[in-house]
């Protein structure tokens, strides 16, 4: 009986403008299967942790293209641990130098992924790391 | 699993916000014990007014849902919000997507918000939607605003589960006649022509307000039709207004209670459905007589009418 859906919040923390990416994340989850929680532009790391913990989803991916994300990622890592939310699955995406990339990794992130990546890598990644 | 749903009808019912969205992805999922999660809080469910809000994609639902919920919020009312979206028939993924305009919201004391997918309901609201709202009710929040997309079924549905139902259109979507043919005048407590400052709102008020003069003559509520431009705030404090209206007008009038008893009619309907789905149709899926079916269908033997009933009957 029932089955186990896949539900992932998308937010773009910060001020940057450029949802292209995000979206195209979030249409492929889409046609994965999944339910995609798409919260738009500009959200606070407190709107977002806030979200996915009313919306219950397994994965949150953020997408960030202007240069702010050590901040505004770290700070959405935090609050996660701060209530609790650890089995969250976090990611992230957008133009993060590698040395930012394991630097986030450090405070919590699962995974940041570099420009170029396929979407169905992403969706493999999320779907090994949920369902085990 | 007993623990889980003891541990989870415990929170919801102490008021715990973890609990509840669990108990939601619960229900949602319908995992096993879900029954026993809607059995452990249903005693506590208080009955509070439901809203609804139907209309196309993009006649701004959720900008007037924000609307609504942050009002009633700063009256120090608790607000539970269930934003439908459908569910892709082809990939069973979903966008979920009403959060986008609704977003000041997240974080505020007192608001709960959960986007919800129309999952397997044939265009229909599906039986985890009733679910949901018990569970808000057993939680404890003042007043729930439900928001769906109105195409076809759902629009029906909507009636059945909320008191109160707001039709939000636009101007420029197609003639008088989809108007008409869409079924959305027979399900309207409220009218909201939104985006007024574009042409052919008055046209489509006017066309609306003569219509309605000429629905079911001896209702004591005549809905009202009212223009909105509602991302700018315009007119938006009426339209609440008019909620409050017609919800003192059900209560003076015994309404609510025949509102009730039709939400719970269409619950044990939704759920005998899902259970007669579970129980007859699913084993006889890809079984031999399935395909035997098909294949007499197929050569025009007999008909499909002819092997629903044999299928049954269970002889041959």
């Amino acid at each position: 009986m029932g089955e186990n859906k896949i539900r992932v919040l998308i937010a773009k923390p910060g001020l940057d403008g450029h949802d292209r990416g995000a979206k195209v994340v979030a249409q492929a989850l889409r046609d994965a299967g999944m339910e995609v929680i798409y919260t738009g532009l500009r959200r606070t790391p407190d709107q977002i942790v806030s979200a996915a913990v009313q919306e219950d989803v397994q994965v949150i991916g953020l997408s960030s293209l202007s240069g702010a994300h050590n901040h505004l990622f770290k700070k959405v890592a935090e609050l996660l641990q701060e209530k609790g939310h650890e089995d969250i699955l976090l990611i992230g995406g957008g133009i993060i130098p590698e040395k930012d990339r394991k630097q986030l990794e450090d405070v919590g992130f699962d995974r940041i992924f570099s420009p170029g990546t396929s979407t169905e890598d992403i969706v493999s990644y999320i779907k090994e790391k949920v369902n085990g | 699993m007993g623990n889980q749903v003891n541990e989870l009808a415990r929170g919801i019912i102490a008021g715990e916000e973890k609990a509840l969205a669990k108990g939601l992805t619960f229900i949602e999922n319908r995992k096993s014990g879900y029954r026993e999660l809607l059995d452990s809080i249903y005693p506590e469910v208080r009955s509070c007014p439901i809203w609804g809000l139907t209309g196309a994609p993009g006649v701004g639902k959720s900008t007037i849902t924000n609307y609504l919920v942050d009002s009633l919020a700063n009256r120090s009312e608790r607000i539970g919000v269930i934003a439908v979206d459908p569910t892709s028939p082809f990939s069973g993924g979903a966008i979920l997507g009403d959060r986008v305009r609704m977003m000041d919201l997240a974080g505020r004391e007192g608001i709960f918000i959960r986007s919800m997918a129309s999952r397997g309901a044939l265009g229909g609201l599906s039986p985890a939607i009733m679910d949901a709202v018990s569970l808000y009710q057993a939680f404890g929040v003042d007043r729930i605003l439900v928001e769906t997309v109105g195409v076809g079924q759902s629009e029906t549905d909507i009636v059945s589960l909320a008191d109160t139902v707001a039709v939000i259109m636009m101007p420029g979507t197609g003639d008088d006649v989809q108007t008409i043919k869409a079924g959305l005048l027979e399900i309207g407590d409220i009218f909201a022509v939104n985006k007024a400052d574009l042409e052919g709102a008055e046209t489509l008020a006017g066309l609306l307000q003569s219509m309605l003069s000429s629905r079911n003559g001896d209702e004591k509520w005549v809905p009202p039709v009212i223009k909105l431009v509602a991302s700018q705030g315009q007119n938006l404090d009426t339209l609440l207004e008019k909620f409050l209206d017609h919800q003192k007008s059900l209560e003076k009038s015994g309404q609510k209670e025949k509102k009730e008893k039709m939400r719970n009619e269409m619950a044990l309907k939704m759920h005998l459905q899902a259970r007669f789905q579970d129980l007859y149709l699913g084993p006889l899926l890809g079984t031999e007589d399935w395909e035997k079916a098909i294949k007499s269908i197929n050569r025009r033997e007999k008909s499909p009418a002819y092997w629903a009933e044999k299928l049954i009957s269970g002889s041959d």
